[in-house]
């Protein structure tokens, strides 16, 4: 059979047959755009569960009670006992710098963003913040926020916010290195005030220089005597993973709902298809009557059937494309970590994958059981 | 279409076919012996369930025997594979089926020139044929209708006319009268009659109607599995 009259069949049978070619477009579009949603809600569940690693040299000092890094609490005794354990043992110079950083967590407009505050100087050279627009916090009324938390609230730079009767003025947009949460940071002198405390914070930093394996490091702090004892040291990350003990029920949603929505494309496609194939089984045994062979017949099917899909996968990212981009008014919000939806290349790929194997199969299944059957008996039923 | 009238064109020696319908097994070919000359027109006619259909899918290549020779155009069918009885049923072969069987979705010339379709030819080539073909069976002015716009007699006309299209050696028509009135049966068979004189093409037609064996050139009965010879026509 000819090329041209193959397609030309083709577009006659799926013309004709447009009720129901819509239908099944529409019923693979609907299973496409639920692969789509869950694989786009799972990469979200993975934001959240997955921390990046970063070059931070930071080691963070937190009371090992503390179930919220809000609830710890040390003074600057700690924070220098704990800097000379590390000076003692990897040498003067291994400790750059040891600040103290006040923590809270707060709720603005109904979301929770965390407030920082750490010494000027350690804020815009040791604190892993990128400056991206405006400037550093000059006096203690100023602060810096990141993208997200400008995004969630709609604030500018030069906007004021007024938290616990003081009135902010945000002098510039920051980027964090590590967990992209929505934050606002400003100077220590400026918490201090804004939170009314005086020597006592939540988390004590100690900068270590670049000779110096963070790990060890914080390996021999915890074991040390000289260690005050209850507290914990931690990296970055391994803090941010301590206070969220969740993100491990995030880690395996999202696997979970992945494998839901790749079980759900495959047999939804298998489904549609096949049933179309069982319902053109009479056709099917004319033409082989007349002398199509069943190769012939099986590339005309599996044409149609990938045509129907694609046109359908099309249809489903388009749809998605909107979703995806109406959700960024409504970013989901975790322990101040922002997240969107969003289609990531992976995501499209394997789901333009999965389709058309799934679609491949349903056609090669219901064909092989169909050509089970003798000619005689498919005439017959 | 060469027409040699001492050519048997189809020879079958001791056919039998059993199947299994559900747990019955079914005897519904007992050894069937059968010569039909090139050119010739022969009606088979029998109560249901005697075994025409059967042995119409045998002789199309539809179905293979359970034992049994056959011998089609120089061809044996009961030894060929799947892929050569589906070139054989496309090169030798022309059917007319009770229902129509006409694809819903093509129209009258679309469906009539399937077989050539089958073969390769480009649809524009086709469909030149094709138009002639309609004409032959006149339905040259309802080509663009789809099967569903035509009466059942038109219906009819357009498979006998997608049967004749590719000028096979023989045409096996299963009750083609079957579900159409009296006076548009008549009709139809003596289109069939007319082609088979004009184009030389071998009819075999099962069917219930006793009209056509008038037209006959040979007529056989068809029971319970078995073949008798009936009224040899001039």
């Amino acid at each position: 059979m000819k090329f041209s009259v193959f397609g030309a069949y083709l577009f006659k049978d799926l013309f004709f047959d447009r009720g129901r070619s819509f239908l099944t477009i529409f019923s693979l579009t609907a299973v496409i755009v639920s692969y789509l949603a869950a694989s786009a809600i799972s990469d979200v569940f993975l934001e959240f569960g997955s921390q990046p690693q970063t070059g931070s040299r930071n080691l963070l000092i937190v009371s090992d009670y503390a179930l919220d890094p809000m609830q710890s609490k040390l003074d600057d005794s700690i924070l220098q006992a704990a800097a000379e354990v590390v000076r003692q043992e990897f040498g003067p110079d291994s400790v750059l710098s040891a600040f103290p950083t006040i923590y809270r967590t707060l709720n603005i407009n109904g979301r929770n963003l965390r407030m920082l505050a750490v010494p000027r100087e350690n804020l815009m050279r040791d604190s892993s913040l990128t400056l991206l627009e405006g400037d550093w916090p000059e006096s203690d009324e100023h602060v810096i926020v990141t993208q997200e938390a400008l995004q969630l609230n709609g604030w500018k730079i030069g906007d004021r916010i007024l938290i616990r009767g003081s009135n902010l003025l945000i002098t510039g947009r920051v980027q964090e290195e590590a967990a992209r949460t929505s934050a606002i940071w400003m100077t220590y002198d400026g918490g201090q005030k804004l939170f009314n405390v005086q020597s006592d914070f939540q988390i004590g930093v100690l900068q270590i220089d670049d000779s110096q394996d963070l790990t060890t490091v914080q390996a021999h702090l915890e074991q040390d005597p000289h260690f005050p004892t209850g507290y914990a040291v931690y990296l970055n990350q391994q803090l941010y993973e301590r206070y969220t003990d969740i993100v491990r029920d995030f880690l395996k949603a999202a696997f979970s709902i992945a494998a839901l929505a790749s079980g759900a494309v495959i047999l939804g496609t298998f489904n549609a298809t096949s049933l179309t194939m069982a319902e053109r089984k009479q056709e099917i045994a004319i033409l082989q009557t007349i002398g199509f062979t069943s190769r012939t017949i099986r590339l005309f099917l599996l044409g149609r059937t990938h045509l129907q899909t694609l046109v359908a996968f099309c249809l489903a990212w388009g749809v998605m494309a909107i979703i995806v981009q109406n959700s960024l008014k409504f970013p989901i919000v975790f322990y101040a970590k922002t997240a969107v939806l969003r289609l990531s290349p992976e995501i499209l790929f394997l789901g333009f994958l999965l389709t058309m194997l799934s679609a491949s199969l349903g056609v090669w299944l219901t064909a092989r059981a169909q050509s089970s059957l003798s000619l005689a008996d498919q005439l017959r039923e | 279409m060469s027409t040699n009238p001492s050519e048997c064109l189809i020879q079958g020696r001791g056919l039998q076919k059993n199947y299994r319908r559900g747990k019955v097994q079914v005897e519904a070919l007992r050894g069937v012996d059968l010569d039909v000359p090139r050119g010739a027109f022969v009606v088979i006619v029998g109560p249901s369930g005697g075994g025409k259909t059967t042995l119409l899918h045998l002789l199309g290549g539809i179905d293979r025997p359970s034992a049994g020779q056959i011998r089609v155009d120089g061809q044996a069918l009961e030894t060929a594979s799947e892929s050569e009885l589906t070139r054989f049923r496309r090169d030798h072969i022309g059917f007319v089926f009770q229902f129509y069987n006409l694809l819903p979705s093509l129209n009258a010339l679309d469906n009539t020139i399937l077989p050539l379709l089958a073969r390769g030819w480009s649809w524009k080539k086709a469909s030149q044929c094709g138009q002639a073909f309609l004409q032959r069976v006149g339905l040259q002015a309802r080509w663009q209708h789809m099967p569903g716009e035509l009466s059942g007699g038109e219906q009819q006309r357009v498979a006998i006319a997608r049967a004749l299209v590719g000028e096979p050696a023989v045409i096996l028509a299963d009750e083609p009268t079957g579900d159409l009135d009296s006076a548009t049966s008549r009709e139809i068979i003596q289109l069939m009659v007319h082609l088979n004189q004009q184009l030389g093409a071998t009819f075999i037609i099962a069917t219930h109607n006793q009209t056509a064996c008038q037209y006959a050139t040979r007529t056989y009965e068809m029971r319970d599995g078995l073949l008798s010879p009936g009224l040899e026509a001039s």
